[in-house]
């Protein structure tokens, strides 16, 4: 649907205003986690306090954006289209803040690291991380662009971090079971690539937010949609 | 809320001129009973020129030329043969500017039911009105000066004086055009409630300039623009996602 700009103009601006701090946030966010897997591969706790420190950054963004938020919601009373942008940007800053929270556990986990951490794993789980940064990157881009078939694309990305996930976490157990004395340094390993795993569920729930803000509809309206049934997650 | 599927009026092709220049073009809708209908769009639309043609108040302009066919209750209304005076007391009519006769409380609600003959006694037509008041929720302020002109009311009183008198013919149908846009929010509050006590029984129909209020108030939602209907249908599609980009535009205020 093509966008003409507002009558009120300041509207306008204000409406661009809290799509640049979503910009803003995602780019926080995405340096929170780049910085946390820094710290990992180089296992640099001073790093990692000042990362832990820095999140009250991203706290301090969410806060300000949210009081934004809430002040066009009681100015504007948005309708349609803008309605749906303000209740996405709602969601979807709630979510990044949440990643960035748990970018940051990872930094908590290296510094409290008094063990060595095993290699392999250690390296999996960068990895994983530098594709959950990509989807972060993506999905920012999409809300940009405001694109919701961007969105799907994104949604669809977390398949691939389901999948290493699991294969990490195989690989974590056996370590343990085959050696007894390296659990605490795994479990520190395993709770960050849960985070990381959770990292991309709230991506996709971005992923959700904007397909609806764009196109008015659900991702997922319960309808049989062959395409879509092929790539849900399957029933156990 | 339970769906019912009762269409009270069915507007088909209506067409209006006045004189050369045509305020309607072609608007077709059902609107079902005992709900509201809000109607919207910019000024010169067409909203409130299709909702006289209901009651037939296009009549009174001389120019005017009213074509198409509107069932009220499957009863084509726009006929020379039509009962005028039934169809009207079958519809009631709130206005924009709370219009009082310059008579008590009173006899402000008693003057329908009188000369339509509704009552047959004096306590009849104290009971009318005194029902009428209440229903409009005007009664508990005005009981004890109902003999007071009803123009030494509030606006919004003076308002829900006139859907008193509206309701006090036992109408099905209650047409309002802005009927909040000369009052304070707190006045307007309480009409928005009423509206929503008197859809249990009447189907209504609202002209409103006020986006908030047409979401708010309504169940259907019917936008027109340059005397188009542009788009219909439940008010909360509309509101959130609507069809049309005219719509889209219009609602959310970038019409150009």
């Amino acid at each position: 649907m093509k966008q003409e700009g507002h009558i009120v103009k300041s509207y306008d601006e204000e409406i661009k205003d809290i799509k640049n701090s979503i910009v803003d946030m995602g780019s926080l966010v995405e340096k929170q986690l780049k910085d946390s897997l820094q710290c990992l591969k180089d296992k640099d706790t001073e790093f990692a306090e000042k990362i832990i420190e820095n999140d009250n950054v991203i706290d301090k963004a969410y806060n300000a954006l949210d009081q934004s938020l809430i002040e066009i919601l009681g100015k504007r009373q948005p309708m349609a289209s803008d309605l749906r942008t303000i209740f996405s940007a709602i969601k979807i800053n709630k979510d990044l803040e949440r990643i960035g929270d748990h970018a940051t556990n990872i930094a908590k986990r290296v510094a409290v690291a008094e063990i060595v951490l095993p290699e392999k794993p250690s390296r999996d789980i960068i990895n994983m991380g530098e594709k959950v940064n990509i989807m972060i990157s993506e999905v920012i881009k999409a809300f940009l662009e405001f694109s919701d078939e961007d969105a799907k694309k994104v949604w669809l990305m977390d398949r691939e971090i389901d999948e290493e996930y699991l294969g990490i976490l195989r690989q974590l157990l056996t370590y343990m079971m085959e050696e007894p004395k390296r659990i605490t340094a795994c479990t520190s390993l395993l709770y960050m690539v849960k985070n990381l795993e959770r990292m991309g569920d709230y991506v996709q729930n971005i992923a959700e937010d904007i397909y609806y803000a764009v196109s008015g509809e659900p991702l997922f309206d319960g309808s049989s949609d062959p395409t879509w049934e092929a790539i849900l997650p399957k029933k156990k | 809320m339970v769906e019912n599927n009762n269409t009270k009026i069915s507007a088909k092709d209506v067409d209006v001129f006045y004189s050369e220049k045509q305020a309607l073009n072609k608007i077709s809708m059902d609107i079902k009973e005992k709900e509201v209908t809000a109607l919207i769009g910019p000024s010169g639309c067409g909203k409130s020129t299709f909702l006289r043609c209901i009651n037939r108040m296009n009549d009174l302009i001389e120019i005017c030329k009213v074509t198409g066919s509107i069932k009220v209750d499957n009863e084509e209304i726009i006929s020379s043969s039509t009962d005028v005076v039934s169809l009207r007391s079958k519809i009631g009519m709130v206005f924009q500017k709370p219009n009082p006769f310059p008579k008590s409380i009173f006899d402000n609600v008693a003057y329908g039911p009188s000369i339509h003959g509704l009552a047959d006694t004096k306590s009849d037509l104290e009971n009318i009105v005194i029902t009428s008041l209440k229903k409009a929720g005007l009664y508990n302020e005005v009981k004890d000066r109902l003999n007071e002109p009803g123009t030494s009311l509030s606006g919004g009183q003076q308002q829900r004086l006139c859907i008193a008198r509206a309701i006090a013919v036992n109408p099905e149908i209650i047409l309002m055009d802005e009927p909040c846009s000369a009052l304070d929010p707190i006045a307007t509050a309480i009409i928005e409630e009423l509206i929503d006590e008197l859809r249990l029984n009447y189907t209504i129909i609202i002209v409103t300039h006020s986006m908030q209020q047409a979401a708010r108030v309504s169940q259907k939602t019917c936008f027109f623009h340059l005397g188009e209907l542009i788009e219909s249908g439940e008010t909360n599609k509309i509101f959130t996602n609507p069809d049309n980009t005219k719509t889209q535009d219009y609602i959310t205020g970038r019409f150009g």
